[in-house]
């Protein structure tokens, strides 16, 4: 008992400090990653480059957007990531579709397009998506 | 009973009995410093480190807790990092999608009612 009751709070202090190691300790630049390291975090999107190729000119394309967004266009990006991610896949496609034609719109047909859009029933939205819709 | 108690009582060496009579006639807040002794800074000790340990446990995550505590995924395809990506859930998301539809729907205000 006399023998816990000293080495309980050395104990103590020793999880602590780990705690507190822990808690601080940042990972490094990638340049400073292991090569163990780098490979798990390469390894997903090597996968999948390696696993569509016809979507490797897509993939690279969007990389290479992201990389010249302004931080603040990533910041809105990163919202309406999390916005697409909650949607059904029939909301994803639309939202596709309806971004698709609304860039290639003027101010003016957006806003009547996006009115319209308002008003379809699922049966004209559906029509629509057929008509204007890309497939990937 | 009180045979037994008696007994007991002179099994106990005279310092021992000394101790129970002074911690018997004490106040209970003394008896607890006087129990402690040489040993508070110990006590002190493993007081601060539960602290110490609860505050560690309890401190809010580098995204505030709002995001998704997944383990960063930074994007490494063509060649380099962004800082932004280690927020996100999964690189790969990234580039699945055009950035500038996730632009476009985080500008959307009334959002065509897409999400319902």
């Amino acid at each position: 008992m006399n023998l816990l009751t000293r080495a309980l709070p050395l104990m103590l202090l020793l999880l602590s400090s780990a705690a507190m190691a822990q808690s601080n300790d940042a990972l490094p630049d990638w340049d400073r990653l292991t090569p163990a390291q780098r490979e798990e975090m390469v390894a997903p999107v090597r996968e999948r480059w390696n696993a569509e190729p016809a979507q490797r000119a897509r993939m690279l394309r969007n990389a290479q957007r992201w990389k010249a967004m302004t931080p603040e266009q990533r910041r809105e990006a990163r919202q309406g990531m999390h916005r697409f991610r909650d949607m059904s896949p029939q909301r994803r496609q639309e939202a596709r579709a309806l971004f698709e034609r609304m860039r290639a719109l003027e101010p003016r047909e957006r806003a009547q397009l996006r009115e319209r859009w308002q008003t379809m029933s699922p049966e004209e939205r559906k029509q629509w998506m057929q008509q204007n819709a890309t497939p990937r | 009973m009180r045979v037994l108690h008696h007994a007991a009582g002179h099994s106990l060496s005279a310092t021992t009995l000394a101790r129970l009579r002074t911690a018997r006639h004490s106040p209970p807040g003394s008896r607890f410093a006087s129990r402690l002794g040489s040993r508070w800074p110990w006590f002190a000790a493993s007081l601060a480190s539960l602290v110490l340990l609860v505050a560690v446990g309890v401190q809010p995550g580098p995204q505030g807790g709002t995001e998704p505590t997944q383990a960063p995924a930074r994007l490494a395809a063509a060649g380099y990092v962004d800082e932004f990506e280690s927020a996100y859930p999964s690189a790969l998301a990234a580039l699945d999608e055009d950035p500038d539809l996730y632009v476009w729907l985080a500008s959307e205000s009334q959002p065509m009612t897409l999400e319902q």
